[in-house]
């Protein structure tokens, strides 16, 4: 038997921000002599600036090395993992392309939150973990400590943990040594059909839509016809490489290899992460397992503030939707925004980062209502619609009710925060299911909580209450009846659809009245008082007015003042067109947009 | 059918600045006075020539603080105008400061027949605050003064002045509507430049807010009322046939021609104004050109001033005649204007205007005729 995948190592590297992550695979690149790829890290340093704000690692791709140990070479693949709740799914496909990860712990820091966070990821997706200590050439550095706390807190044996500092580039070997004869090998069958986890996909201009895979069975050339299995579509495989960590053309991939495959995929959406790629002929019967089909849970209208920039707009969504197969988007109109799209997000931090790249990659003015959730209403005729825009709402007398969408949300957490945690998911109208002990120091808490109180600021208020330890997991769960409501607010007696809300009836009344009382805030006094009112159907729940102006006058107009007076009116009223226009009333663009994404904790 | 136009003349000499002021005006200085005079009396010379055949009915002297010309100075002045121009004169007024001694008696031996006297405020400490040299009892002297020789008085008053009070407002607007009849009411409006706008910003002063404003005006205007004198401009008051022939020529938007430093004149469809500085207006005018910047008003922007000062005046647009003038049809291409308008403007009797209780938002009004 082909002993070929005894020589693979496919790890990746996990750690709390700042442990030395990045600096330990730089290290470990040029252990094996491989080319660095900071230069390629810079390039998309350049391009990802946003993520880098966000605090979102940059998904690097996989490294192949080589190492020789005790007379033999070895294959070792480095893959990167990014780190944000809304990414979970990413993540775990990534990890499961793993058979080991190496977590990092900073001597003089000790355990901390991510630590924890992707420890237990790493163990839940059954990889064998190797504990590093890094940082021992600080002063402050206790690796006898950080020991014992990796054996207390996560129940991993520590003792052997190579001590080392990636900075100054101390017992680097010893990791690498550590990874080929603790880490098991992968354990595929080369004769079976072949089977690939795609856990990564970007878009090339050349050769289409890339997917990053791990080869799990059998093998892969190209000119074979390959099979996309969630999907069933078909294609002919053009390439398939390794990066090392440029991207370089192999002949073949075979099981426990991790490289890339390219096949004229023109849209990226055809390359689903967690997907298994199979042959045509001979191929598979049964995917590998993990795979979810990717919803957007968050949506929000986008529009341009200019509305003769509507194409830009547009051609903006289509070129970031290349390389972004989780983004959904359509087109749509509002009374008061004019024409634009809804689009459909993972989450909140994925809509905001779209947003930013939309407004600074491509230089668009944007309008973009709050998120909200997509609603299921049951008419009274029978029909069940879906709703995603708040306004679409049918009138309530022909609503018999209307369902919202509902998650499964997994927390996990250290026992002494559950208290606080139970609080927050009472307040965002969850509903308990259980509560379980996985060890001393970890708890998971399970909630059934409304998709609507999950997207604003919930992941946020779960960090700040448990200082960062908590983590959350959540998938959506189906539709569930409730008392919810339309909120609409009506400026000067019209309608402003791009307001409208739809909330549960308990804090209606709540949020229509600081939702007027931050309009009266805002609209400019003008030359007719503006009554602002909130309202549930008919019924009035709010009420505000702005009261009238009663002067915009020049004084004084003699000869002299006639040509300064008429430059003063066209400054004055080029001032004015930044305002938006909600039929007679008007409103600064800032402040429109701040009550647009009011939160409840404004 | 002749060709009038109003003149105006600027005489920028003060005996000192008051805080609030913008206009332009240096102190008193007997070589500058005799070299401007000089230079004016040039500057009446080309202008008439340039105005040959026009006939002059409305004669204005203002400033600066015109009464502070010696009266030879002035004689020369007027001596020249009505030697080089062909005049008919409806109305002169000459701009007065109580603050010092002024020869009504001579001056109507000049032909002037109209004063126009900066009162201001009748509250002593009001007027200190705000840098008049004059209290109000030498105010009111002066007002009875100018009435034994003039039928025509002007008073000036202003309202939202730092620390006033509507009682202050109220006894002003008062005791000087029921003296003379006429009165030019203004807002306090502030330019960076002015020493006032400083003491604000250093928090040694602060002004009323808008709606403070607006309810001094209206007590202003009810007690003007009261007294017998009709708004006829957003700011200014007067007995039925005593307004100001030569600034109705403003709002009417007719010709008029500026003479000496920092003047403006309207003439065809040409704005002009002279450069302000004292030195260069003197020798500019000694090497026969008068600096002036002009501005070419075309067909648009007539149109638009046209209404823009037009809604200044309870009569507000003659819509008749704006149409014949501008060759258009007020009502349909503005029409969206007026429907959004509707609730301040009133159309009555091929006018429209803006309603009596509505008129300080005049601006707001004017730019929604901007194209």
């Amino acid at each position: 038997m082909d002993n070929r995948q005894d020589k693979i190592r496919n790890f990746c590297i996990v750690a709390h921000i700042d442990h030395g992550k990045s600096t330990l695979a730089d290290r470990i690149i040029e252990h094996t002599g491989c080319v660095s790829n900071r230069d390629m890290k810079d390039q998309l340093l350049d391009s990802m600036d946003i993520e880098r704000e966000r605090g979102i690692t940059i998904k690097l791709t996989p490294v192949r090395m080589f190492y020789n140990h005790n007379g033999e070479e070895y294959t070792l693949n480095l893959i990167d993992t990014p780190g944000h709740v809304d990414f979970t799914y990413e993540v775990s496909r990534s990890l499961a392309a793993c058979e080991g990860a190496i977590l990092i712990v900073d001597a003089t820091q000790g355990i901390e939150a991510q630590t924890l966070t992707n420890a237990y990821l790493a163990i839940d997706n059954n990889l064998e973990i190797i504990p590093v200590i890094n940082k021992i050439d600080l002063a402050s550095a206790d690796p006898d400590s950080c020991k014992k706390e990796i054996e207390d807190v996560i129940g991993l044996p520590a003792d052997e943990a190579p001590l080392i500092s990636a900075k100054e580039d101390i017992n680097i070997d010893e990791v690498i040594q550590q990874v080929i004869e603790k880490l098991p090998p992968p354990s595929g069958d080369e004769t079976a059909p072949f089977r690939a986890l795609i856990f990564d996909s970007a878009y090339d201009n050349y050769k289409g839509a890339i997917c990053n895979i791990r080869v799990v069975d059998g093998e892969i050339k190209a000119g074979t016809k390959i099979k996309m299995m969630a999907t069933g579509k078909t294609f002919e495989c053009t390439e398939v490489g390794v990066f090392s960590p440029n991207m370089q053309a192999v002949p073949v991939l075979k099981a426990g290899d991790v490289g890339y495959l390219a096949a004229s995929i023109k849209n990226v959406k055809d390359t689903a992460v967690g997907d298994t790629i199979t042959s045509v002929e001979g191929g598979a019967i049964e995917p590998l397992p993990g795979y979810k089909k990717v919803l957007p849970m968050v949506f929000a209208g986008i529009y341009p503030a200019d509305g003769s920039k509507y194409n830009d707009l547009r051609e903006a969504l289509e070129k970031l939707n290349l390389n972004d197969a989780a983004l959904l988007f359509e087109p749509e109109t509002s009374g008061a925004l004019g024409y634009g799209f809804r689009a459909g997000f993972l989450g909140l931090l994925h809509m905001e980062v779209i947003e930013e790249r939309l407004e600074r990659e491509f230089d668009l003015d944007l309008v973009t209502t709050a998120p909200s959730v997509s609603y299921k209403v049951k008419k009274t005729n029978g029909e069940i619609i879906n709703v995603d825009n708040p306004s679409h709402l049918p009138n309530p007398t022909e609503i018999e009710e209307i369902l919202e969408p509902v998650v499964s949300a997994s927390i996990y957490t250290p026992p002494e925060y559950v208290g606080s945690i139970m609080e927050l998911c009472q307040e965002k109208r969850g509903v308990f299911i259980t509560l379980t002990y996985l060890d001393q120091s970890r708890v998971k808490v399970d909630y059934k909580i409304p998709l609507a109180e999950i997207i604003y600021d919930f992941f946020d208020a779960l960090k700040s209450r448990t200082r960062g330890y908590a983590s959350l997991e959540y998938e959506l769960d189906g539709y569930n009846p409730d008392e919810l409501v339309k909120l609409d607010f009506l400026l000067n007696g019209e309608p402003c659809d791009a307001l409208s809300l739809i909330v549960h009836r308990d804090k209606a009344y709540a949020r229509g009245r600081r939702i007027a009382e931050r309009l009266k805030e805002v609209i400019p006094r003008q030359m007719f008082e503006i009554p602002i009112q909130a309202t549930i159907g008919t019924k009035i729940i709010a009420r505000e007015t702005v009261k009238a102006l009663r002067k915009d006058v020049l004084a004084k107009c003699y000869g002299g003042d006639i040509t300064r007076k008429k430059k003063l009116l066209e400054k004055q009223k080029e001032g004015k067109k930044r305002m938006r226009q909600f039929g007679s009333v008007a409103i600064p663009s800032e402040a429109f947009m701040s009550i647009l994404k009011f939160d409840e904790n404004d | 059918m002749k060709t009038t136009r109003g003149l105006y003349v600027h005489i920028p000499f003060c005996l000192s600045k008051c805080t609030y002021c913008d206009f332009y005006s240096v102190a008193i200085d007997t070589n500058l006075i005799d070299s401007y005079v000089d230079a004016l009396v040039k500057e009446i010379e080309l202008a008439s020539i340039k105005n040959n055949g026009v006939t002059i009915d409305t004669i204005y002297f203002g400033g600066g603080t015109p009464s502070v010309l010696p009266l030879s100075h002035l004689e020369k002045i007027i001596a020249s105008i009505y030697k080089n121009f062909k005049v008919d004169i409806k109305e002169f007024t000459i701009e007065a400061n109580p603050a010092s001694k002024i020869d009504f008696a001579e001056y109507r031996n000049f032909g002037i027949d109209r004063i126009s006297l900066g009162v201001q405020s009748l509250d002593d400490r009001l007027l200190k605050i705000i840098g008049r040299k004059h209290n109000s009892s030498i105010a009111l002297n002066s007002i009875d003064e100018a009435n034994k020789y003039f039928d025509k008085v002007s008073c000036d008053l202003m309202i939202g002045l730092p620390t006033q009070t509507l009682e202050q407002v109220e006894y002003s607007a008062n005791v000087i509507s029921s003296k003379v009849k006429h009165v030019s009411m203004y807002m306090l409006k502030l330019s960076n430049e002015v020493k006032m706008a400083e003491q604000i910003s250093k928090g040694i002063f602060s002004l009323p807010d808008d709606d403070t404003f607006v309810d001094f005006y209206e007590e202003a205007y009810s007690i003007f009322k009261r007294n017998g004198l009709s708004r006829y401009e957003i700011s200014n008051f007067s007995i039925s046939g005593y307004e100001s022939l030569h600034n109705l020529k403003y709002w009417n938007r007719e010709e008029y021609i500026g003479l000496g430093a920092s003047a403006h004149g309207f003439i065809g469809n040409i704005r002009y104004y002279i450069l302000s500085n004292l030195k260069e207006y003197i020798s500019g005018i000694n090497y026969g050109n008068g600096k002036e910047i002009s501005e070419i008003i075309d067909y648009k922007t007539a149109l638009f001033e046209k209404i823009m000062l037009a809604f200044r005046l309870p009569s507000g647009i003659d819509i008749e005649a704006f149409n014949k003038e501008f060759n258009v049809d007020f009502e349909y291409i503005f029409s969206s204007q007026l429907k959004k308008l509707k609730p301040i403007l009133v159309k009555d009797n091929n006018h429209i205007f803006i309603k009596e209780d509505k008129l300080l938002l005049e601006s707001a009004v004017a730019r929604e005729f901007l194209e």
